[in-house]
Formats: C-alpha cells, sequence, structure tokens
C-alpha cells in the first residue's frame, strides 16, 4: 500500500470515528448524564437498612430544609409582617412545598388541634400503661383495677387543678378529665427546650422555615430554588425596601460545590493538557512536529467520553476530574511509537509496529485488565473511572497507531538528555544504595499508617459558606450539644418498638441526664395500643365507675359530657387498625419543622429523637437507631468501600504481576515488578511516618501508579535486554504524567489532590529508579 | 395567681370559649392610654417601690362545685417582674418577667415554650401590676371607671387568639393598691385574685435568688 492510501485511509478511519464520537457526545442530555449529587457515589442497590436511611433522609424533608433570616434596617430582626409575606411568596412557587414563618402558631396550633382530636387513640395506650404501672405498685390487683383507675383519676384530676396548667387547658378539661393533654406536655416538656426555636429575648430574630419540592442535590433543587428566592426577596422588598434575606440549606452548598468542580474539570483538564505539552516540548527537537502527539490524546479523551457515557446511565461529575489524568497517560503510547529510531533507515511504519507491539500490548492490556478490574467495586465513581481510563487508553493505543500511519515520518527526534547516565558510575551507585536505604527506612513507616474515610473530602471546602450555615442555624436553635438519632423500622409500628429500646437504652446510658424529644411522646407502641383496646373492651364498667369518682370529687353531674360522649364512640370504634389510621392523622397536621419528626415511607419509615447529654457511645444494633449525622454514616460507608477497593487493587496487582512474570519470567518479572511496588510501598511508607492519613483515594492513586509504572518498567527493560539506557519516551511519559498528576495536586477537592500526589510521587520514584538502572542487571544477565 | 397558660398553650387556643363581657367594657368606659384622668394614677403607680402583698386566688371552674382555692405571697419588682408564692395548696413559685415564664416546684424548674400568645398575656399581667397603660394600650383595649379613690379596669385583648387564651381582665384597686384582678373566661368559669394590703420593702439577696429569675 502506498503511503498516500494509507495516510487516507487512517484520516478516514480516524474521521469517522471521531465523527461518530462527536455526534453521540452531540445528543446527550448532560444536564441528565452527569450528577454532581454525593448520593450518585452510593450504590442505588445498597441495602444496609442504616445507608439506605441515610440515602432517604438526604433526599426527605431534612435535607429540603432552607433556614432564612430576615433583617430589616440597621440590622435589626424585620418585621413579623415581612416573614409572612415573605412565606406566602416562597410557596406560590413550584420549587418550595412548605414555607411558614417560625413565629407562626399554626402548625403548632393544628397540631394540637389533632392530638386533642385524636387523643383516645394516641394518648390513652400511654396513659393506662403509666396507670397499670403505679397500680401494680401499689400491690393491686388486676380486678381491683378499673375502679382503682377511675378513684385514681378523679383524684388526680383534682389535685390538677391547682396547678399553673390547669388554667391553659381548662377549656379542654370538660373533653379531658383523665388529663391525657396535660400527660402528653407533661412527657414533651423536658424536651421542647431542646427544639425550642429562639429564646425569650428582647428582639428575637425574624425567621422563615421553608422545604424544597425537589431534593437539593438535584438541579431541581438548586438553580430553580436561588430564583424563586430571589423573586421572592424582589416582591419582598417592594413592601419593605430595606430586607435583607440571608438563608442556608444543602442546595446551597452543593449548587457551591458544583460549580467549582465544574470549573476545576475545565482548568485541570486545560492546565494539564498544557503540563504535558511542555514537557514534550522540553525534550523533542522539532517542536511543531510534537503537535502530533495531540490528536492521540483529543482521540484518546473522545473515546473515554463516548465509553463512560455509553456503559453508563448517569455519571458524576468526579469521573471527570479524576479522569483528565488520562491526558498524562494517554500520551505515552504516543510517546513510544514517535520517539523510537526506526531499526533501519528504510524500515516500514508497520514492521516498527510490530516489533514495539509486545511491550506496548503488554504495558496496555495490563494496565486496561488493572482498570477492567475496577468494574468490580461496589462504589459507581470507580467503576465509571475504571470504565473512562480503560477505554481511554484502548483507543489511545488504537489512534496513536493508525494516526502515525499517516505521518510521513513516523520518528521524532528527542534532545539528548542523558539523565542518570550523566553521572559517574560511582555517583550512580551511591545514588541508587542511597535510594535503597531510603526504601528500607520507610518500610517500617508502613505499620504507622492511619486511615480517614471522610466524605467531606470529595468536595471543596466552602469555609464562607460554612460560617453563614453555622450562624444560621444557632438561631434556629441548633445546637452542637444536641444529637439527632433516627429510630426506623420497615413501617411505623417496627420504628415506634424500636424507639422504646432507644428510649430504655437512653435512660440507662445516659445516666438519667439524657433529655429527650420526640413524637414518640404521644404515639403509643403497637403493644400499648393492644392493651387500650383490650382494657375498653373488655372494662365497660370503667365508664360509669369514672362518673361516680367524679362526682364523689366534687365534680358536677354533665361537667364531662362531652369526655364521656367522646369515650363512648372511642370505645364502640376502636380496633387493632386505629391506631395506624390516628398516626397518619397526626402526621398528616405535622408542618414546618414538626414534620421532620416522623416520616412513613419504604422502603423506610422512622421516628426522629432530639436529645441532650446524649451517651457517646451509638445506640445498640437492637435499638435499629443511628445518629442522624449524614455525615458519619457515609464516612463509615467510605471506610467500607476502601476496604472493598484494598482487596481490588490487590486482586489487580496480582494479575499486572502475573502478567508480567508470565511474559518476562519469574526472574526477571521480580526485577521489573519490583519498581512499581517498591515504588508504592515506599510512598505509603513514607506518608505513614509523616502521619499523614490516607483514604480510598490515596490507595486508588497507589493503584494506578502501579500500573502507570509497570509500563515504564517493561519499556526500559526492553531497552535493558539490548544494552542500552532507558528509552527517551519512558523519562518523557513519566515526566508528562508527573505532570499531569502534579496539576491534579493542586486541586481544590482534597481526595483529588490526594490521588494526583500519590501518583505523581510513584512516577517520580519509579523513574528515579529506572535512571539509576536498577534494571541493569537484565542487560547483563543476557 | 398565675392566670395565663404555661405550657403549649397554643396547641389548645382554639378549644377555648369567646372572652367574658362586662358593663364595664360599654364604649362609654372606653379610656385612652394617655387618659388625663388617668395619669395621676399611673404616676402614683410609676413612683411604688418593690412590694410584697399575700393573696389569695379562687378558680372556678364549669365542671366543679366548688371553686379552688389557692394561697399565698406576690412580690411585685418594677425591674424583675411579678413573683407569685403559693403556699397552699401545694408550695410553688410562678415567675412572670421579661424572659416569660419560669415556675419552680418540688419537681424542679420549668420554663414555658415561647409562643407570642402567651408572651403578650403573661406581659400583660406584669403591665397591669404596674399600671402600664401605654403598654397594655399595644395588646388590649382599656375601659375604667373612678370613683373618688376606687378605680376599676378592664382589659380587652384585641387579637382573637389572645382573647380566647385570656379572656376579660378586670382590676380593681383603692388609690395606688390593686385589691384584686379577675380574669373571666364565662360567667362560670373565671379567676379571682384578691390581693392584701402591699407591703413596701425592698427584697433581700435571699428573696430575690428564691423568687425571682
Amino acid at each position: 500500500m502506498s503511503f498516500r492510501r494509507r495516510q487516507l485511509l487512517g484520516w478516514g478511519l480516524l474521521g469517522v470515528a471521531a465523527l461518530l464520537g462527536a455526534l453521540w457526545l452531540a445528543r446527550l442530555d448532560y444536564a441528565k448524564k452527569i450528577s454532581s449529587d454525593v448520593l450518585d457515589l452510593i450504590p442505588t442497590d445498597e441495602h444496609a437498612p442504616e445507608l439506605a436511611l441515610v440515602r432517604q433522609l438526604a433526599s426527605q424533608a431534612e435535607a429540603r430544609t432552607m433556614f432564612f433570616v430576615l433583617t430589616g434596617a440597621g440590622d435589626k430582626p424585620a418585621s413579623a409582617a415581612a416573614a409572612e409575606r415573605f412565606a406566602t411568596e416562597l410557596t406560590r412557587s413550584a420549587d418550595f412545598d412548605q414555607a411558614l414563618p417560625m413565629a407562626d402558631t399554626a402548625s403548632r396550633d393544628a397540631l394540637g388541634r389533632e392530638l386533642f382530636a385524636q387523643r383516645f387513640a394516641l394518648l390513652f395506650p400511654q396513659w393506662l400503661r403509666a396507670r397499670e404501672t403505679s397500680h401494680a405498685a401499689a400491690g393491686g390487683g388486676p380486678a381491683a383495677f378499673p375502679g382503682w383507675l377511675a378513684t385514681d383519676a378523679a383524684a388526680a384530676l383534682g389535685r390538677f387543678l391547682s396547678t399553673p396548667e390547669a388554667l391553659a387547658f381548662q377549656d379542654a378539661m370538660p373533653a379531658d378529665p383523665l388529663l391525657l393533654m396535660p400527660d402528653a406536655v407533661d412527657r414533651l416538656k423536658n424536651g421542647l427546650a431542646l427544639v425550642q426555636i429562639s429564646a425569650a429575648t428582647p428582639a428575637p430574630p425574624t425567621l422563615v422555615w421553608a422545604r424544597l419540592t425537589a431534593s437539593p442535590l438535584s438541579d431541581a433543587g438548586q438553580g430553580p430554588a436561588f430564583a424563586a428566592i430571589e423573586r421572592a426577596t424582589a416582591v419582598l422588598r417592594t413592601q419593605f425596601p430595606d430586607i435583607v434575606v440571608t438563608y442556608t440549606g444543602v442546595n446551597r452548598f452543593a449548587a457551591a460545590s458544583r460549580a467549582r468542580i465544574e470549573h476545576e474539570v475545565s482548568w485541570l483538564n486545560a492546565l494539564s493538557l498544557a503540563a504535558v505539552l511542555a514537557v514534550a516540548l522540553l525534550f523533542i527537537r522539532n517542536l511543531h512536529r510534537g503537535l502530533h502527539l495531540l490528536p492521540v490524546v483529543l482521540l484518546s479523551m473522545l473515546g473515554a467520553w463516548v465509553g463512560t457515557t455509553l456503559a453508563f446511565e448517569r455519571l458524576h461529575v468526579l469521573v471527570f476530574v479524576v479522569g483528565s489524568l488520562l491526558t498524562g497517560v494517554s500520551i505515552d503510547y504516543g510517546f513510544y511509537l514517535f520517539m523510537q529510531p526506526p531499526a533501519r533507515p528504510d524500515e516500514d511504519y508497520w514492521e516498527k509496529v510490530r516489533r514495539l507491539a509486545k511491550p506496548l500490548l503488554a504495558s496496555c492490556f495490563t494496565t486496561v485488565a488493572g482498570f477492567a478490574l475496577l468494574l468490580f467495586s461496589e462504589l459507581p465513581l470507580i467503576r465509571q473511572l475504571g470504565v473512562f481510563v480503560g477505554s481511554g487508553l484502548v483507543c489511545a493505543l488504537a489512534a496513536a497507531v493508525v494516526y502515525f500511519s499517516t505521518v510521513k515520518n513516523p520518528f521524532l527526534e528527542a534532545r539528548v538528555f542523558r539523565g542518570g547516565q550523566a553521572l559517574p558510575a560511582g555517583v550512580r551507585r551511591g545514588v541508587r544504595r542511597l535510594l535503597v536505604a531510603v526504601w528500607i527506612g520507610a518500610l517500617p513507616g508502613l505499620a504507622l499508617l492511619t486511615w480517614k474515610d471522610d466524605i467531606r473530602e470529595l468536595e471543596i471546602p466552602s469555609v464562607e459558606l460554612k460560617r453563614e450555615d453555622a450562624r444560621i442555624r444557632v438561631l434556629f436553635g441548633e445546637r452542637a450539644d444536641r444529637t439527632v438519632y433516627l429510630t426506623y423500622g420497615a413501617n411505623l409500628g417496627e420504628a415506634r418498638g424500636s424507639l422504646e429500646k432507644l428510649a430504655a437504652w437512653l435512660g440507662t446510658a445516659g445516666g438519667g441526664r439524657t433529655q429527650t424529644v420526640g413524637l414518640g411522646a404521644v404515639v403509643p407502641t403497637a403493644d400499648e395500643h393492644g392493651r387500650a383496646v383490650r382494657f375498653v373492651h373488655e372494662h365497660p364498667e370503667f365508664e360509669p365507675r369514672l362518673r361516680a369518682a367524679l362526682m364523689e370529687a366534687g365534680f358536677e353531674d354533665g361537667g364531662f359530657a362531652a369526655f364521656f360522649d367522646d369515650y363512648a364512640r372511642f370505645a364502640a370504634s376502636v380496633n387493632e387498625a386505629s391506631l395506624d389510621a390516628a398516626v397518619h392523622a397526626l402526621q398528616s397536621k405535622l408542618l414546618g419543622p414538626l414534620g421532620l419528626l416522623l416520616h412513613d415511607g419504604k422502603p423506610l419509615s422512622w421516628f426522629v429523637t432530639v436529645a441532650s447529654a446524649a451517651p457517646v457511645i451509638a445506640p445498640p444494633a437492637e435499638t435499629h437507631t443511628v445518629s442522624a449525622n449524614q455525615l458519619q454514616s457515609l464516612n463509615r460507608i467510605f471506610t467500607r468501600y476502601r476496604q472493598s477497593a484494598l482487596w481490588l487493587s490487590l486482586t489487580g496487582l496480582a494479575i499486572v504481576g502475573t502478567g508480567v512474570l508470565l511474559t518476562y519470567g519469574v526472574r526477571d518479572g521480580v526485577r521489573i515488578f519490583a519498581i512499581p511496588c517498591g515504588a508504592c510501598l515506599g510512598i505509603f511508607g513514607l506518608l505513614g511516618w509523616i502521619g499523614q492519613p490516607l483514604n480510598l483515594f490515596h490507595l486508588l492513586g497507589a493503584f494506578l501508579g502501579v500500573c502507570l509504572t509497570h509500563n515504564y518498567s517493561i519499556f526500559t527493560a526492553t531497552s535493558a535486554y539490548l544494552r542500552e539506557p532507558p528509552p527517551v519516551s519512558v523519562r518523557m511519559s513519566a515526566l508528562t504524567t508527573a505532570a499531569s498528576f502534579g496539576v491534579l495536586a493542586l486541586s481544590g477537592i482534597p481526595v483529588v489532590r490526594a490521588l494526583g500526589s500519590t501518583v505523581a510521587l510513584m512516577v517520580v520514584v519509579s523513574l528515579l529508579l529506572i535512571e539509576f538502572e536498577h534494571l541493569t542487571g537484565l542487560g547483563e544477565k543476557t | 395567681m398565675k392566670c395565663f397558660p404555661l405550657l403549649l398553650i397554643c396547641l389548645l387556643a382554639s378549644l377555648s370559649r369567646a372572652a367574658e363581657t362586662d358593663p364595664l367594657t360599654e364604649p362609654a368606659n372606653r379610656i385612652a392610654p394617655d387618659d388625663p384622668a388617668w395619669k395621676d394614677l399611673a404616676a402614683t403607680f410609676a413612683r411604688k417601690p418593690d412590694t410584697t402583698a399575700n393573696f389569695s386566688e379562687q378558680r372556678f371552674f364549669p365542671f366543679k362545685k366548688t371553686p379552688v382555692e389557692l394561697k399565698g405571697e406576690s412580690r411585685v419588682s418594677a425591674a424583675r417582674g411579678l413573683s407569685l408564692h403559693y403556699t397552699e395548696p401545694e408550695e410553688r413559685t410562678v415567675i412572670l418577667d421579661s424572659q416569660g415564664v419560669l415556675v419552680r416546684d418540688v419537681r424542679g424548674e420549668n420554663a414555658a415554650p415561647a409562643d407570642p400568645r402567651a408572651s403578650a398575656a403573661n406581659a400583660a399581667l406584669v403591665q397591669v401590676l404596674r399600671f402600664d397603660l401605654p403598654a397594655l394600650a399595644e395588646n388590649f383595649d382599656i375601659f375604667g371607671r373612678r370613683e373618688g379613690a376606687a378605680w376599676q379596669l378592664a382589659f380587652v385583648p384585641r387579637a382573637v387568639d389572645l382573647r380566647r387564651a385570656v379572656g376579660l381582665i378586670v382590676v380593681a384597686g383603692g388609690a395606688d393598691a390593686v385589691n384584686r384582678i379577675e380574669i373571666r373566661r364565662t360567667t362560670k368559669q373565671y379567676v379571682a385574685i384578691l390581693i392584701g394590703p402591699a407591703r413596701p420593702a425592698p427584697f433581700t439577696a435571699d428573696e430575690l435568688k428564691q423568687f425571682f429569675r
């Protein structure tokens, strides 16, 4: 085939591939395809209940909550009318499904009315259990209980009338002589201070609580919601010109993080490409011919984007941040093919390709095999990264082979840098020994390694936002000494049963100091409800006995007609299913922050308990309770995934290592593979000595580093067999890779920094080992 | 004499009935907060020192044949608010001040949750005992009648929620003394507080600690 024909064919092939790839990418809906939602980092099929809880929580009311502070002229609290207007404007937008001023008592009134309406189904069972306990403690038998209960209730009512609370409840008492409402309030009151929104101060802040319609981690919960807030503020200013609205919410952090990650994708990729080209241009004689490397890198990136977007329905944006490292890796094949001189002046291009096929294919396929193993990771991000880098590398190799067939003279001459060779043999030997000594000294540091998996390291810290968030949350009553527990179950009944166990545990583990508030105080357990149902059915005599006891205690006959009418209706209709209906009726009235206390849904329902002076230890498993601190839960997930990634990496290393051993024999294979493994262990040992905690991404970086540096080792071995110095392509490749990963080390995202610095360090250390003739022995042997 | 809701009054506000009326609340008796006819009395009250007085309280409930009777000592401080120390039938101290309501009894201390209606109602009692008509006028329509040294004032909450929660407040006195306070919900449901002669005396440090916040 003539060169011209080969060139046309090559351009045609590459052009068609680029066109198809570009067409595919052009028709994608990127808003749907690419996510910045931290929850997309968690597998959707995660079955552990507490992780399902975290996933649900993040989309549920708690995370959708937004807090607003309204101030007027002179930084004084805005008026109640301004808060009312702002809340009204927010609810006009489809982006908010609830908004209410915190000073508005409507939600508490609604809850109070509903509790009163459902007092027999919700409050009577707990009251009855408490009276049964007192009766039993006094040594009373079951037969005497109804009579004792009637007398005791009448006496309790008499005592209650002289308390301050009696005047608050006086209108309700004719319908509630058993004092079910005061009893419930008494159970709640110790904890009420824990959820007190604002202390009684001369000028309490004007606060508005709102709930987003969409998840704060989705696009719909961010841009449109912020626009709605802007609109509501603008409308408010027409009436209150000096008003200032400050606010916080999960969506602010998510949006800021997303914006900065997107910014990082752009500049990291650009800077990475620039750094790689700058290093490349340092080594090549003819700068404009160096631009031949660019199509290979671009086609590799195109292939990686197409491969991942084809393979996954939804991708996390971090893949593209971390994926920018591909620039430094994909250029390797271009270097190796383009910079290897022809074996003889008339060597045909395809002959050269065949000659270099073994190291090219060995390095490419072992690296791809290593990354392919990431497909078995539980973590979607790791799987996506595996496909991104794997497909990018295959495309890079194919693009390099085809592209350089279209270049008339496919040889790029390098500048002469002798590297380690420039030093006298004795110095080289000394440096080599020094490196080995440092490595041996570093190894004990492995025992000092600590691991810290923190979900926050996936995001760019937003100091200002955090400060503002903390300020506003304090105004809304959040305090650091509070612990929020979520007690879950497959349904509310199960969750309520577990809540009883939590209460018992808090009572003992908290040493009596723990105070709590939650709807457990007004929602009975299934057992309590069942006992109440049996009591009203089995003891119809209770009603006349109570009437008589009340009369005897000095109460008016007929004074409690409303109560006896309601009790008769309750006794006639109550059954085992009544509780669910009552709880759902109550739930429908839980608006605003109160709505966060209870969640009925699939796959989990839960009760929220707010506690002060809570035990420092986590609740036992049988309580089915987790602290609502999502951070801790997500960190636990990441710890688990890191352990899983460790096993995957070790398996990948075993595969890569076996490939090297099979290709080069045990003795040479060990020597070749010692470079990547030694660099990895040495760097981790050093990190252990300096006390740098490691995370999942250090591990991932190490795995990537091993895959990359073993390429250099293989290419250098090929030269060593011919008693040649390390090829310049290895030096260039290593330095370009170090440059591209070094750029990642500049990222604002801590995990990306971790990955970039780990790989860059490994590459630099491996290059040092190569430069100082670690593999020279292979040539001496032959 | 703790006349206002301590806990979750808001939950029950809607269950409350409309406030009682009184002939005193006829339009002819309406007075402005700065009515010159009442300025001398307001000035006298403004000069009053901190005082202690015995009081008895009768609570009338429509479902109870006889009223519930309570007794105790009240302390009024211009700086610290009102303290009601009940001695019968149970010992209990109720403090109403700028921070709201605090109850001290054998079970310890309990502060009522913040609620605008409860705050307005509690503040009203303190303002009544200080004769602070301008402050009362923010939330109440004021009616009054004077016959010689004797005087009578009625306070009708303007807001519906407050009217439901508090009802009608009627205060009667002679010269610079408050003799009787009634909080009327209905003719059968009200609280009547009889206040004995005031004993002007600065509070000791122990008294301040025990009876105020």
